[in-house]
């Protein structure tokens, strides 16, 4: 079985547990948090997957972390499966089909903005505002990335769906229609 | 076979009587005229005579019937090959006779195949030359529309190159800005619509 359909199986039966208990925003969140602690630590991520230290071992230091994290009992009680079940190293994959069906029952999109410069604020929430009236979401998650190579202008992503306001497929289109002949009569 | 067997017996028969006869006279003394003995002789001659044509007619009659037909066809073969020469002859004699106007007409023949034939080569020449020029004319215009698309492929991209660099030299904040305004204006008016 792929990794992507065992991470899908794994973020249902969560997904529904954790809906029928009443604990599903807590889990979100507790696998959220973990999330960045295990990108902000390497270290640690590389001794949870390694299969030279015990599962008590890693079960050992995994409750010391989400003991620190404050993390919900069923989100103990989920990881702790995947460390008995040597699953842990598909903790990432789990995670992303886990949020997309959070998302997909909280009624929210992700949207990844990607602009020449950092945007401020209030540009920010303005096409927050208004990319969740083209999705007609319950709400817009915003995440930010900056890349220079656009020159100029903003990109936004929303599943299949893109919005390029950038300067750098500006050009890209001008040479396109340059070439085909559109802009400039033969001779 | 048989009849060979009788006619070599009597031949035996009628040259032996005339010596027995003389054998037979010399002890008598000086010979003289015997004509019981010339009688026997021309009698033998006779009977010779009659045997030989009893025994030799049919063979000879045979003989020259055949060599009658044969002599009669080599006439025949004769007449008709003396026919067909004069034939042959006579026609000798009449193309000899029209041997000026064939010379003419053959050399008119000659003369218009070979106008005929120089009219087909030009034909098939002037043709090739056409399709020639043709070709040469396609592959030339062939060429040139793809040096002119290279061309302007290559200027094109020159120009989005150095429009790029100055774009990204000279794009300052107030610009970003601009953009950034323009970009949520058009967000904005996707989502009213």
């Amino acid at each position: 079985m792929s990794m992507h359909a065992v991470a899908r199986r794994y973020a249902t039966a969560l997904v529904e547990l954790t809906s029928e208990a009443g604990s599903l925003e807590s889990v979100e969140k507790d696998l959220g948090t973990l999330a960045r602690v295990l990108e902000t630590t390497p270290e640690l991520k590389s001794a949870l997957n390694n299969p030279a230290f015990k599962v008590q071992e890693r079960k050992a230091v995994l409750d010391q972390v989400l003991g620190k994290l404050g993390a919900h009992q069923h989100t103990r009680n989920f990881v702790f499966v995947l460390n008995d079940r040597n699953r842990l190293v598909a903790f990432d994959a789990i995670l992303e089909a886990f949020s997309a069906q959070y998302d997909d029952r909280m009624g929210r999109v992700r949207a990844q903005i990607t602009s020449a410069k950092p945007l401020d604020d209030a540009s920010v929430e303005t096409l927050r505002k208004h990319l969740q009236t083209i999705t007609k979401a319950k709400s817009v998650v915003v995440g930010q990335t900056v890349d220079p190579n656009l020159i100029g202008g903003i990109v936004t992503r929303i599943g299949d769906l893109v919005l390029d306001g950038s300067v750098r497929t500006q050009l890209k289109l001008l040479r396109e229609r340059l070439t085909a002949g559109d802009a400039v009569g033969e001779a | 076979m048989r009849r060979f067997l009788i006619i070599t017996l009597t031949t035996t028969l009628a040259l032996s009587l005339p010596a027995l006869a003389l054998a037979a006279g010399g002890a008598n003394g000086p010979a003289k005229a015997d004509y019981p003995g010339l009688l026997r002789h021309g009698i033998n001659l006779l009977i010779l005579i009659g045997v030989l044509y009893w025994a030799l007619k049919g063979p000879l009659s045979d003989f020259l019937v055949f060599r009658s037909t044969e002599v009669r066809d080599q006439l025949n073969a004769s007449l008709k090959a003396k026919e067909a020469a004069e034939a042959k002859y006579a026609e000798l004699n009449a193309r000899l006779e029209n041997f000026e106007t064939e010379i003419t007409t053959l050399r008119n023949r000659v003369r218009a195949d070979s106008e005929n034939e120089r009219s087909t080569l030009l034909s098939n020449a002037e043709r090739a030359a056409a399709s020639f020029e043709e070709t040469a004319h396609r592959t030339v215009s062939e060429e040139l529309r793809r040096a002119r698309a290279e061309l302007k492929a290559e200027a094109v991209e020159l120009s989005v190159q150095i429009a790029e660099e100055l774009l990204t030299q000279n794009i300052n904040d107030d610009d970003q800005a601009r953009l950034t305004g323009d970009y949520l204006n058009r967000v904005g008016e996707t989502a009213r619509s």
